[in-house]
């Protein structure tokens, strides 16, 4: 059972890191922190070691799918929750592989924000 | 969210439309695969308020040459108005055209294959671009109808964007831009959705409410 | 539903369809060109009546109406008609129709329903392929006329310069056409014309083409054909015309028939599109000039010209 305490939220785009934020139950005294691409994340990561990484997969400089890659190199345990835009199959395949912990399709929602988190907590 | 209220979009405002395009051209992108088994990748779009330039030399600048060039032009109407432009260079087309051939019923008479392949790229244009742009309509809580497409030359771009009354001194649009690519092949094209600028407060107030749901 | 009043009267055929795609509402025009009542057809699946209807363009387009709300337009130059019915305007046995499909939203705008609105678009059609037929073809002969084949000329070229496959051309002239006018005059010429295209156009395949250059000047086009294939389909076209009867028989008013036969013979020349032919207009030549060698070299033969 993992409590979760700091949330790292990866993403291009200023609104898509506000959206999430504004899924997240805001009662549970969570600490925040953001990146705009993949390199900034495990860059992020590694400082800050977030109990949760919602990760965006279309960015510049790197995208989502390396950055998860070498998030689990350095740490096989991250919990990681893919949101995304591109919801084909093949996308989903791929990120799976990866050893995440779910996969969103954006706009993300409250409830299935609440729920992956959840998840991750084991409870 | 910071409220701007001429006829400039604010970095925020600009950044969350982007998003939302991303969210409903990725929609768009899983329905196709599905309802007509085509696998389309659409780039990352770009947002332009585009003022004194002239309209056709932008879209001259990002597609290189429009000679050559065929665009399904369609008009969609909702709380915003605007006219989509799908252009594909001639290769594309040809490739895009056998694609689809096909499975489309139809034998081909030579003598009238120019004809069938403009009525061909109509019906291709419709079904992609009726898939982005109901999408985004979608998103910003909008619905749109749209008027038939129609097939032009790159040539004959300027006197349909007059006629659109797009091109004049006064007229200003927001011009959305997306490059795609089909079925893991080389074959791409640009889509360019044109808004009128009446449209601009309607828009303006769907992404407050967007925003307004995760405040 | 008071709007009945006004879908019963308009000239265009409405349907409704659910998401099952049972049979929501059709009206009357639909009842008049298929005879099947509103009442009976409502409830059932579109299918059980209309089999033909489901071809995969449909499926793609409907599954796009409800998926995400697509209208869709479909085209009578692609698809000829949604629904058979009949009818018999000029060369068509079947009604064409223009048609569009569009999704129907309840208040929350989810789609609940699709309509299909059919028009009826048979005499423009045929109007439409009259005027398209009166424009390529020769009024005279009914083969393809010379601005219709200089356009296809280019098409072709380019297509076969780009592939690299092989394109012959085969030009020929009747011999002697002048004094045959002269002898037995412009009507005897004009079946004389008409004969030898009807000849020609027998010795050719589906996709060759055959057009009235000039006068008395033939042009075909051969796709996929090399020289030495052409040569035989212009040695059989040379020999047919040559072996043919001309018999041309004229009623005048005292119910007197009266028959006149010449022996007509044609001249032949053949070119092939090879690496060096870079322009439509050379292959087209080459061809010219081997005609020219064939009516120098004593007329009725064929002649090929290899391209220097």
């Amino acid at each position: 059972m993992i409590t979760i305490k700091k949330i790292l939220i990866v993403d291009d785009s200023t609104s898509a890191r506000f959206f999430i934020k504004g899924c997240i139950p805001k009662d549970k005294g969570y600490e925040f922190f953001e990146a705009s691409d993949g390199a900034k994340a495990v860059e992020a990561y590694k400082n800050y070691r977030p109990d949760v990484t919602f990760m965006d997969l279309t960015m510049p400089v790197m995208n989502g799918f390396e950055a998860i890659e070498l998030i689990k190199a350095f740490d096989p345990k991250a919990a990681i929750i893919v949101l995304t835009a591109d919801i084909q199959a093949k996308t989903a395949e791929k990120v799976t592989a990866l050893g995440i912990s779910s996969i969103l399709k954006k706009p993300p929602v409250k409830a299935t924000v609440e729920e992956a988190l959840i998840k991750i907590q084991g409870i | 969210m910071e409220i701007n209220n001429d006829y400039t979009f604010s970095e925020i405002e600009v950044d969350t439309l982007q998003e939302l395009m991303n969210i409903a051209f990725g929609q768009a992108s899983a329905d196709l695969a599905e309802v007509i088994n085509v696998f389309i990748v659409l780039s990352v779009p770009s947002i332009k308020i585009n003022k004194e330039e002239s309209l056709t030399e932008f879209i001259n600048s990002e597609i290189g040459d429009l000679k050559g060039y065929k665009i399904v032009e369609q008009s969609y109407w909702g709380k915003s108005r605007g006219v989509a432009l799908l252009a594909f260079p001639h290769e594309a087309e040809l490739e895009l055209i056998a694609m689809f051939r096909e499975d489309a019923d139809t034998v081909v008479d030579a003598e009238m294959s120019d004809e069938l392949d403009n009525e061909m790229l109509i019906e291709i244009g419709n079904i992609l671009i009726g898939a982005c742009v109901s999408k985004l309509a979608e998103l910003l809580k909008d619905l749109v109808t749209f008027v038939p497409p129609r097939v032009i030359s790159g040539e004959q771009l300027v006197e349909a964007l007059v006629e659109n009354r797009f091109e004049s001194e006064t007229s200003r649009v927001i011009l959305l831009k997306t490059v795609f690519r089909i079925n893991d092949r080389e074959l791409s094209g640009h889509l360019f959705l044109l808004n009128n600028l009446d449209s601009i407060h309607t828009l303006k107030d769907a992404l407050r409410a967007f925003w307004k749901q995760y405040e | 539903m008071i709007y009945r009043q006004v879908f019963d009267v308009i000239n265009a055929g409405l349907v409704i369809l659910d998401k099952d795609l049972r049979v929501c509402y059709w009206n009357r025009w639909m009842t008049k060109h298929s005879g099947i009542d509103c009442g009976d057809i409502v409830g059932s699946q579109l299918r059980d009546f209309f089999p033909d209807v489901y071809t995969k363009y449909f499926d793609r387009s409907i599954k796009s109406v409800f998926k995400f709300g697509n209208f869709v337009f479909m085209s009578q130059k692609l698809h000829k008609y949604l629904f058979k019915f009949p009818k018999n305007v000029s060369c068509f046995q079947s009604m064409q129709q223009s048609v569009t499909m569009g999704p129907i939203r309840e208040r929350d705008n989810a789609i609940s329903h699709a309509f299909i609105v059919i028009q009826d678009v048979t005499e423009i059609a045929a109007y439409d392929r009259k005027i398209r037929e009166i424009n390529i073809k020769d009024g005279l002969t009914g083969v393809y006329n010379r601005r219709y084949f200089e356009s296809r000329l280019k098409d072709e070229f380019d297509r076969h310069k780009r592939y690299c496959h092989p394109l012959s051309l085969i030009m020929f002239d009747i011999d002697h056409f002048k004094s045959i006018n002269d002898t037995y005059g412009h009507q005897y010429g004009d079946f004389v014309l008409k004969k030898i295209s009807s000849t020609a156009i027998e010795m050719l395949r589906v996709n060759d083409m055959l057009a009235r250059y000039g006068g008395e000047e033939f042009c075909c086009i051969l796709p996929e054909t090399t020289i030495s294939s052409a040569m035989m389909v212009a040695e059989r076209i040379r020999k047919n015309v040559e072996t043919q009867d001309n018999n041309f028989t004229t009623i005048d008013a005292s119910a007197t028939t009266t028959t006149t036969s010449a022996k007509v013979t044609i001249s032949l020349g053949v070119s092939e599109l090879c690496e060096i032919t870079n322009t439509c207009e050379h292959l087209l030549k080459k061809a010219d000039d081997a005609l020219y060698t064939a009516k120098r070299e004593g007329r009725n033969r064929v002649v090929s010209m290899s391209l220097f």
